[in-house]
This record gives structure tokens, sequence and C-alpha cells, in this order.
């Protein structure tokens, strides 16, 4: 796992990486030294490669800066003790806020508060709630969706299907992910398609492996390639009452790996896709899970696919 | 040493000397001690805050514009970033990286979130290239004006030692906002490959240039 974790550091320094792996290199970094000390090396080639591209911008946005600042409110240092806020903080600034309006940094209590709990889904709903109204230079987009969720929304089909043109049972997927699942709330629709990109990018790897699963009519598609495995079915039950499903990576020395959780929609159909390396991956096992999920098993395999 | 940074020089003083330093192995003016003014920023402390919107502010606006390839929007990402680097300036720690690379990666974030939410990949494609010229006039500070060619003169030699396919990497996730998946799809290539080639790439950059830590 900390090998998988350390090959993303390179494109976490160059900011290419989906939140959620984002947010795994952070936990990481927060306890590694070395992998700490490979990133900020790794930053500062990058911020070479900005500093090379330096315009001096027009005096205008001094003026604007500079009053804006002068509203603006500070935020506190971390709560000390936390050894994980600084290292990660840095990079949480923009995680959290970055997406959110210029607003957003004006709101003191609401940031600050959220701030101690960074890089969880609640935060982000509340940071889209303490906007106010629309700020000089604010996003359009008003709600901070999932980064990935919005760029899917945005240009995503239309790159990946002119990517994968031909890929016709690709396409099908991306077809059920717009328009037939109803994975999680209704508002979730731009979530959904980047799932729905995600799976499809697994199941169009030109290594992609099938194997059928049994929940509901399901199965398991995995890429070395793409360094992930994805679960799609129909016709599945729903889980244990005040459960979801939870998706574990097992591995050969018998430790388990937490993946997503899922519900199936009212029709039985559902989609997760767990992004993780694949060597050593002996089986890939569903159980019923808390909502948001364990970080160990706490119930008996509901399904398991030998690999 | 940061009092240099105060010396605002005439507009047009900029010009020829910056460009006879190109090439040379040595910074040319004071590095401003960044950290420093980024402590005192966390403080409250306005005027260390200007300082280091000196600094640091061509450097965003010239990320930005890279990434968002339009000047209002550039405008409007580094105002939100520089903004953002004032209010949460005491998040910052030295630990975990200089002040400079801190502010550039709230900048490059920004812009990767305003061109991935905001435009269509088409339209960024078609406005690819499209880059405005500075005006002259706009460049205030002959110190960041040289410190910038060297810079750029450093890194041009620096990507000299990479690959094509690893500038190629780099270039696609760092200035055009693919993620790492994104790009292997676009370069057909294993993720893992394109994961080596970032990290690769970045290792060169940072060896070629000197790079410390």
């Amino acid at each position: 796992m900390s090998e998988h974790v350390h090959s993303l550091l390179g494109p976490y320094a160059v900011g290419a990486l989906e939140p959620d792996e984002r947010a795994q290199v952070e936990r990481h970094i927060g306890a590694c030294a070395d992998c700490r000390d490979e990133l900020s090396s790794y930053l500062e080639a990058t911020a070479a490669l900005a500093d090379a591209e330096a315009t001096a911008p027009p005096a205008s946005l001094r003026d604007r800066v500079m009053a804006e600042v002068a509203t603006t409110s500070q935020l506190p240092p971390g709560a000390p003790g936390t050894a994980d806020a600084p290292v990660t903080d840095p990079i949480r600034v923009a995680e959290d806020y970055g997406r959110g309006t210029g607003e957003d940094t004006r709101d003191t209590a609401g940031t600050a508060g959220t701030a101690g709990t960074a890089g969880t889904a609640g935060t982000a709903g509340t940071a889209g709630t303490t906007g106010t109204t629309a700020p000089v230079g604010a996003d359009t987009s008003a709600a901070r969706d999932d980064l990935a969720a919005r760029r899917a929304e945005s240009r995503g089909p239309r790159r990946w299907l002119a990517a994968l043109a031909g890929a016709v049972a690709t396409v099908a997927v991306l077809a059920v992910g717009v328009f037939g699942f109803g994975l999680g709330r209704p508002s979730d629709d731009a979530a959904e398609l980047a799932l729905a990109k995600d799976v499809m990018m697994v199941e169009a790897a030109s290594d992609a492996t099938k194997m059928d699963m049994d929940l509901g009519n399901g199965q398991v598609v995995m890429s070395s390639r793409m360094d992930a495995v994805a679960l799609m079915g129909n016709s599945a039950p729903m889980p244990d009452h005040g459960t979801e499903y939870q998706v574990w990576l097992i591995m050969a020395d018998g430790s388990k790996v937490a993946g997503p959780t899922f519900m199936p929609d009212a029709d039985g159909e559902y989609m997760a896709y767990v992004p993780n390396d694949l060597d050593g991956v002996v089986a890939i096992a569903i159980t019923c899970e808390p909502p948001g999920g364990s970080a160990e098993p706490t119930t008996d395999v509901v399904s398991v696919v030998e690999l | 040493m940061s009092a240099e940074r105060h010396l605002r020089a005439v507009p047009d003083a900029r010009p020829d000397a910056a460009g006879s330093e190109s090439g040379a192995a040595t910074a040319p003016g004071p590095a401003p001690d960044l950290t420093d003014l980024l402590e005192r920023t966390a403080r409250g402390d306005g005027g260390a805050y200007e300082q280091l919107y000196n600094a640091v502010a061509a450097s965003v606006f010239g990320l930005a514009l890279r990434i968002v390839r339009d000047r209002g929007m550039a405008e409007d990402v580094s105002q939100e970033a520089l903004v953002e680097v004032w209010h949460r300036a005491a998040r910052f720690d030295r630990e975990a990286g200089t002040a400079r690379s801190w502010i550039l990666t709230i900048a490059h974030r920004r812009a990767v979130d305003r061109v991935r939410s905001e435009q269509s990949h088409t339209t960024r494609m078609r406005t690819h290239g499209v880059r405005e010229e500075t005006a002259p006039a706009e460049q205030d500070l002959v110190v960041d004006v040289m410190y910038r060619e060297w810079e750029a003169t450093r890194v041009k030699a620096g990507l000299s030692a990479l690959t094509a396919r690893q500038r190629e990497a780099l270039d696609l996730t760092y200035f055009k906002g693919y993620t790492h998946r994104e790009a292997a799809q676009a370069l057909d290539i294993p993720l893992g490959t394109a994961k080596a080639r970032i990290r690769d790439g970045l290792i060169k950059l940072r060896d070629a240039m000197g790079v410390e830590r």
C-alpha cells in the first residue's frame, strides 16, 4: 500500500490526482517523513516550472487583491499537537476552499471550523453553505462539487467518448451512468458521471479482465494498466438495514484494503470503483458495513471473487 | 536582504541588463526570504504581505495564464489565490515545503479547478497557444524581471534534460490539467508508466536545477 501511495507523489506534485487519491497522499505524508521530503522536492520542481511562466499582472490586480485582503480575516494557526495538520494543510488549503468562492475565504468561523475536519465529505458540504452572494471573481459554479465530478460534467463525456470511440460497450456503460443509476443522492449526477467514467476506463483498458460476481448479476473488472478494479451489476438485493455495501481487496498476506461503499439503486443496479495497485490482490470481497464504511470488515462476507 | 525588494525601479529601466544575465550560474538579485514574509503575513503584517505579493504575483499570474489561457480569468484566479494566501498564511508549515511552492500549489489548484469547471476541453484546445504579451511598463521590479529570466533559463535548461515523453507528461498534467489517468489514456500508456514519467521528469528537473532537499 505504501508503495502505491509513494507512486502517487509525482502525480500529486503536478496536481494530477483525483480527490480521493489526493486525500490518500495527504494522510500518508502526515505520517511519513521520507515521502514528505520527496514530495517537497517535487513541489520545488513544479514551482520552478511555474516561475518560468512568470508574467507581470496588471497593476489593477494588485489593487483588487489589496482591497480584498483589507476586508479578509485570517485563519488562526492549525490546532497545536495535531501532527498531520501542518503537513497536509498547505495542500488542503486549495483542496477545501480552492473550488469554493472567494467569499469562503472571508468566513472565518466557518472555515476555521471546517479546517479541523478537512478532507471529509462533511467538510465539503459545510464549505458550500457558508458562501454568500457572488463575490468579485467568484467561481460561477455555485456548488463546490467534487472536482472530478465537475470536470466530468463539463468536458468529460465528449473527451472520453472521443478517446474511446469504437468501444461500444464502454459507451453503454457511460450511458447507464448518466441516465440509469440512482447511486447516492439525486444531486450527485456529476459524481455519478465521474464514477461512470472511472468504471468505463477500467472496462475499456486493453488488459481488462472480467469475472462474474455473485451480487445480483455482477461483474468485477480489473486492469493493472489502470491500477483499478471496477464492480458493476444489477438485480442486487439491498444490504442489511442501516448498512452499505463495502468493497475489500484481500491481499496475499491476508490483509484487507478498504474500498469504497456503494448502494444499489431501486432497480438493484450498482457500480463501484477502487483505484488501487493490483499487485498482491488475491480476492475481491463485499461486506455490509455502517454508512461510510469501516477500516476493517465487521460483518461476514456477502460475496467474494477469487482472482 | 529583503530591503532590496522595496526598491521599485522606473519601469523603463527594466530591459537589457536582465537579458545579458541569461545563463548565469547564480541568481541575479537577492532571493527574498519568502518564508519570513509569509510567517509575518500570518501575523497580520500587511507590509510583509505586500512584499510577498511583489515576489510571487508574477509567477502566480503567469501560471494561471498558462493554464486557463484567458487573461481576465487568469486575473480572477490570481486574485482568489493571492487572497487565499493571506487568509491561510498561518497554516503554512515550513517543514512541508517552501513558501513559494505552498503559494504556487494554491494557485495551481485554483487555476486547474477553474479550467476544469468552466471551460470545455474543446474550448481550451481552441484557445491553446493564444497568449498575450505583457506590456513592459507593467513589469515593475528589475530584480523580479532578472530573477524571472534567470529562472526561465534555468528551467529551460532543466527541461532539456528530460526526454520528450517526460516533458509531454508534465505538460499534460501540470499545464493542461489532465489527471494522471487522463494522461495515460491520452498517451495510450499504462497508468504506471504515466506515473513513472511524471515522477522521473520531476526528479530530472529537480536535479538539473539543483533544487535542494
